[in-house]
């Protein structure tokens, strides 16, 4: 990343000035998601884990009023938190910079990635925050539970160049060292998605690893047939290609 | 049921070289996972097809390779059909390896196998039907091999439902006492392949190892070894896996497998199962972990023993390299210290443990009650990127050590079946569970003649499981009841602290028990 995406604090409320040591910002990527994302905000109010901020980034929504919607929940909750910030971009700039926007501003050193159609387990960031302040990983995830138009796990396992070279399958959904977040570039958009995946892998290209923790602790909500779904299912094979240029020791099937 | 006449005798092979190659096929991935292996027609070729050889030979053989090739939809090497299962073993060296008269024992007890008929196998098969190849004949000497399906899943079931299980298995006698059963052993092999699941290598070392400790000059073994100074007695654990991986072809002689005992790991309804079965079909006799499966092959006339094996003291202990996997790495400090078997469970930091591959039935029951789990303390490894089997010496190597690591830290084990077929598991609720001192919480399964539910083990239909765990991990009542079964599964186990009495049923078996038919 070389230049900051222009976006506007829509708003922001700090109880700690100082940030907490044992400090987990959450990062809630929001387009459009106004109707899941109180569920998705609740979950991340009722962790376990006490020192938290949160930053709510909306890329640019038009089709409801996700924008309000955060506003308001975030005012109502900003109690809960040592800061709670809404950021909005100008214009719609994809996930991969969604994420990238909460990153840069985010204060601590552990930040979570959450999509605002995803919810959160209570005991989620407690115990990832324990792995990594436990081992030197670069980032940690738990095992997935799906749910909405598909009920089954998620397809995670341990953090391995083998698992890769084949396909993704680890979500972004993982509590990720800025450190790390910063060496590797952050996230880079990708014609389709896959932004997840590319992560990943430039971990790997960077010799990092992330924590597979086994407890199923995170939610992904399926949804029957979104765009985003047929778009991938389109693009499969540019991707593929696109991805392979990027990391060539990938044998995407 | 005999095999096709004059077609494949030994007689109809001037020439003829028993053993199999010592090249093989080595990039094989077993357990119905198929993978083509590079260079197999090449392969065929060494595996005594000499070119012209074709001429030689019979009418009826012709016939019958034109038939199986068709059936195995692969190209012709050689005039001989080209496996198309990713093995090491062709169907033409399983056949050439056993004798007529073994070949024909085999035959007739595949017929008295009780969940096997010839017209389920060609309404499975409907290829087989035109294929003038006699269906018993096919099925364990092609299908088998190809990972074909030989029984109808209710067949499997009616079978297992309607065995009676008894707690000898179908030895019935008196066991003699292990010093005069040692006095009269000689050394015994006891076979594991090097390329096969790590599971079947734990089997192999506790049987060794319960063996040595009775006094007995017991070996651990594999197919690298040499086939001519191999022990009078020999155990082949996993033949599935044994006589079909890597170099276990070369073991694939009726001098090796008409003498020896095989130990059955599999489950019937799976394709594992089938690939042993000609061998253990072909042995004089069958050592099974599962009192049903036992009954089964008692059932042809094969003698047969049901045994459940425990670990030695100290085994899985995990090693320097184990304690830098990252699932162990994960865990939390307390869970990180050798565990002991007799620790309170109070005093274990996970609540409930799960390891097992990924199945649909697992899954479906992880995910329905994936809130549930989310409010305890828990490992739960569904083992999602498996690539074949977990082989020694991988990464995923210390996954076994892992898991009895873990559940020597954890309250319960909770066992779900990888299918319908409800199986007592004796690896995963004895060897990791109950080894481990932690309680198990299982799926209901057939019975066992010595485990009971209730006693040893908790059972509970899967849709009542969260309640019954809540109970014994929130209520007094419940933990009261979990540290009395914590205390049954001990007894039961310090009743064979060192495995001598399993090693005298062991060897009964092996010096009288396993007479062939």
């Amino acid at each position: 990343m070389t230049r900051e995406v222009a976006s506007e604090t829509v708003f922001e409320r700090i109880s700690e000035p100082a940030a907490p040591d044992s400090l987990v910002t959450v990062a809630v990527s929001l387009h459009d998601y106004a109707r899941f994302l109180p569920d998705c905000l609740g979950s991340v109010a009722a962790q376990r884990h006490r020192d938290l901020d949160l930053i709510v980034v909306d890329d640019a929504s038009a089709r409801d009023d996700s924008l309000s919607v955060a506003r308001d929940w975030l005012s109502a909750h900003a109690d809960r938190f040592a800061r709670v910030s809404l950021l909005r971009h100008r214009r719609n700039q994809g996930l991969a910079q969604t994420r990238n926007t909460a990153f840069a501003h985010a204060r601590g050193e552990f930040v979570f990635v959450l999509d605002a159609d995803n919810t959160l387990y209570p005991r989620a960031l407690s115990r990832l925050h324990a792995v990594l302040c436990a081992e030197p990983f670069d980032a940690a995830y738990t095992q997935l539970e799906f749910f909405g138009s598909k009920r089954q796990l998620g397809l995670a396992d341990v953090f391995r160049r083998e698992h890769f070279s084949v396909g993704n399958y680890v979500d972004a959904m993982a509590l990720v060292c800025k450190r790390a977040w910063r060496e590797v570039g952050g996230y880079t958009h990708l014609d389709g998605g896959w932004e997840d995946y590319d992560f990943w892998c430039k971990f790997i290209d960077h010799g990092m690893v992330a924590a597979y923790v086994p407890e199923i602790l995170c939610r992904y909500r399926v949804h029957d047939g979104s765009m985003l779904h047929t778009e991938h299912r389109d693009r499969s094979d540019e991707l593929a290609v696109q991805m392979t240029l990027r990391h060539p020791w990938l044998e995407i099937v | 049921m005999s095999e096709p006449t004059g077609v494949l005798g030994d007689e109809m092979w001037p020439g003829h070289v028993p053993a199999a190659p010592d090249t093989v096929q080595l990039d094989t991935l077993p357990h119905g996972r198929r993978q083509t292996p590079a260079g197999a027609p090449s392969g065929m070729r060494r595996n005594g097809l000499e070119p012209g050889g074709e001429r030689q030979r019979p009418a009826g053989w012709r016939l019958l390779v034109r038939a199986a090739t068709r059936l195995l939809g692969g190209g012709v090497a050689d005039g001989l059909p080209q496996t198309t299962s990713g093995l090491s073993l062709t169907p033409r060296q399983l056949v050439r390896g056993l004798s007529r008269p073994t070949r024909t024992r085999a035959l007739r007890r595949l017929g008295l196998l009780p969940c096997f008929r010839a017209a389920d196998y060609l309404t499975l098969n409907r290829d087989v039907a035109v294929s003038r190849v006699p269906a018993n004949f096919h099925a364990l000497f092609l299908g088998a091999h190809e990972g074909r399906k030989l029984f109808r899943p209710e067949a499997v079931a009616r079978t297992l439902a309607t065995l009676t299980v008894r707690e000898a298995g179908c030895l019935e006698a008196t066991i003699p006492s292990l010093a005069a059963l040692v006095a009269r052993a000689p050394r015994v092999g006891v076979y594991v392949s090097t390329q096969g699941n790590v599971f079947m290598r734990e089997i192999a070392e506790d049987l060794a190892t319960s063996l040595r400790r009775a006094g007995v000059a017991a070996e651990l073994l594999d197919e690298t070894t040499d086939v001519a100074t191999r022990p009078k007695l020999c155990v082949f654990v996993a033949p599935h896996e044994f006589f079909l991986l890597g170099q276990g072809p070369r073991w694939v002689r009726d001098d090796v497998v008409a003498s020896a005992v095989m130990l059955n790991t599999e489950q019937v309804q799976t394709s594992w199962f089938v690939r042993a079965l000609p061998f253990v079909l072909a042995s004089r006799g069958v050592i099974d972990l599962c009192a049903q499966t036992c009954e089964l092959f008692g059932r042809t006339g094969l003698p047969s023993m049901h045994v459940g094996l425990t670990p030695p003291d100290g085994a899985g202990r995990l090693g320097a390299s184990d304690r830098q996997h990252p699932l162990f790495r994960v865990l939390p400090a307390a869970a990180r210290a050798d565990p002991l078997a007799c620790s309170k469970l109070a005093d274990r930091p996970i609540e409930i443990a799960f390891f097992g591959a990924e199945s649909p039935h697992r899954e479906a029951w992880l995910a329905r009650n994936a809130g549930f789990l989310a409010e305890y303390d828990t490992f739960i490894h569904l083992r999602r990127m498996a690539r074949g089997p977990i082989r020694p010496g991988t990464p995923d190597g210390a996954l076994t050590r892992l898991a009895r690591h873990v559940c020597g830290h954890a309250r319960i084990s909770l066992n779900l079946h990888r299918d319908a077929f409800a199986y007592l598991e004796w690896h995963r609720i004895v060897r990791l569970g109950m080894a481990s001192g932690s309680v198990v919480v299982s799926e209901p399964c057939l019975p066992h003649p010595v485990l009971r539910p209730g006693v040893h083990y908790f059972e509970e239909n899967t849709r009542q499981i969260p309640d019954l765990l809540e109970w014994l991990l929130r209520s007094e009542d419940g933990r009261r009841r979990a540290a009395a079964v914590q205390g049954h599964a001990a007894a039961l186990l310090a009743a064979d602290p060192d495995g001598r009495r399993t090693a005298a049923r062991v060897l009964s078996f092996l010096l009288d028990g396993a007479v062939a038919a």
